[in-house]
């Protein structure tokens, strides 16, 4: 008989190397890659709290791509307002379920005859705007508010094109490849598996194995609130930096204005919707700076609007903005600002959804 | 080379699986750290300027 202990045995065991171990642990391996694969699915993030999906509490990647899966899904006929824009319009105002309390007390019905989604992410690129509109139901009435400010529409190529390489939102949307072919981008082959098919989205956010267990953790929707402004000297070096960005127009701004021309007829959806092209909000002193700069990119949304039958608006004169309500050139610090911001954005909302808000089955319009 | 008895086996076999849980475990998160290294997926995003 053996003298070995059970010890030496397990320690065998556990240290030896065999061939079966060996293709044991590729199997274990590919076993759990398919599991994660069948469990990681659309329909199973949609249902998550945005907590257990972000990587942190400013992940506004992880809360966008929940909150537009969840509207893929449950958006029907009750009319929506959707948000999408960069950090500028997030910034600005107090929240979606607040804005709902607004638009409801101005249209004197209870919050659940309307919904609103915000879609809005920081550095949000029109082709991910896009994506994320395409997402709503053909069907879904409601006011589709699109943040045009000058400074979404003339991008540097490069930050584009990073935005293609590496997605901050895991969405599935027909038009966005082909968009990013347009701008020279060659898409990733799309195996038609969610996990795989947004692998680099997922892959950094490995708290989605355990928060569904631990729970999820408390998101933050404003970046800046209540943080020092900007210095004189940061002033100089972010005006600089502005200036830069919007004096040399790169091939993206035309091809930004392209794509929102060609969008616009198919976002109304046959008359169901109004469109809001809205300008971002700006510190008086950058507003003085870049007002030459961008006069030309904004006449052009001024005309697309008005071809396509959208609102081209600015809200700082209604807002009453003010440079103490600026943490920088562009994002409020208080949350006296996003309050005034807010209601300035339910005041033109209003109007737009009285129809369909108390006629159900009658388009947004005026 | 003396036969293995029935405890042995069954520390011998213990240890093997604990061998596969683990060094799989570990090949799932250094495929998943080897992909993050090639794509360059952004772990931490730059907001603003």
């Amino acid at each position: 008989m053996s003298e070995r202990s059970p010890l030496s045995a397990f320690m065998d065991g556990l240290t030896g190397v065999r061939l079966s171990t060996a293709l044991g642990i590729f199997a274990f391996a590919l076993a759990e890659l398919a599991l994660l694969a069948a469990l990681v699915t659309p329909d199973r993030v949609a249902a998550l709290p945005a907590g257990v999906v972000a990587r942190h509490a400013g992940d506004d990647g992880a809360s966008t791509t929940v909150a537009a899966l969840q509207m893929a899904r449950t958006a029907g006929t009750r009319p929506a307002v959707v948000l999408v824009g960069a950090s500028s319009l997030r910034e600005a105002l107090v929240g979606a379920d607040s804005l709902r309390t607004d638009l409801a007390g101005r249209l004197g019905v209870p919050e659940d005859r309307l919904e609103v989604h915000d879609l809005t992410t920081s550095g949000q690129e029109l082709f991910e705007s896009l994506a994320l509109l395409d997402l709503l139901p053909t069907e879904t009435p409601g006011v589709l508010v699109i943040g045009a400010g000058a400074a979404r529409l003339m991008r540097p190529r490069a930050t584009t094109l990073d935005r293609f390489e590496h997605p901050n939102l895991a969405i599935d949307a027909p038009a966005l490849d082909a968009r990013g072919a347009d701008l020279g981008f060659t898409p990733p082959h799309r195996a038609g598996v969610y996990l795989l098919d947004h692998l680099q989205f997922y892959v950094t956010r490995p708290q989605l194995l355990w928060r569904p267990f631990t729970g999820p953790i408390a998101l933050a929707r404003h970046r800046y609130l209540g943080r020092t402004p900007w210095t004189e000297r940061r002033w100089v070096k972010g005006l600089d930096t502005l200036v830069a960005l919007l004096d040399d127009p790169t091939p993206i701004t035309e091809a930004n204005l392209t794509a929102l021309d060609a969008a616009l007829p198919r976002l109304a959806a046959g008359g169901r919707r109004s469109v809001v092209l809205l300008d971002a909000v700006m510190h008086p002193r950058a507003r003085e700076r870049v007002a030459p700069l961008v006069a030309g990119v904004e006449s052009r949304v001024r005309d697309m609007a008005g071809r396509n039958g959208a609102q081209y608006v600015s809200l700082d004169a209604e807002a009453r903005v003010e440079p103490g309500d600026f943490y920088d050139h562009t994002h409020f610090v208080t949350e006296a600002a996003m309050t005034r911001y807010q209601s300035a954005l339910a005041d033109r909302l209003a109007p737009l959804l009285r129809a369909c808000v108390t006629t159900p089955g009658t388009g947004c319009r005026p | 080379m003396t036969a293995e008895t029935p405890p042995e086996r069954r520390a011998r076999r213990l240890g093997m699986w604990l061998q596969v849980l683990v060094f799989g475990q570990l090949l799932v998160i250094a495929l998943g750290g080897l992909y993050i290294a090639s794509s360059g997926a952004r772990i931490f995003r730059y907001a603003g300027f």
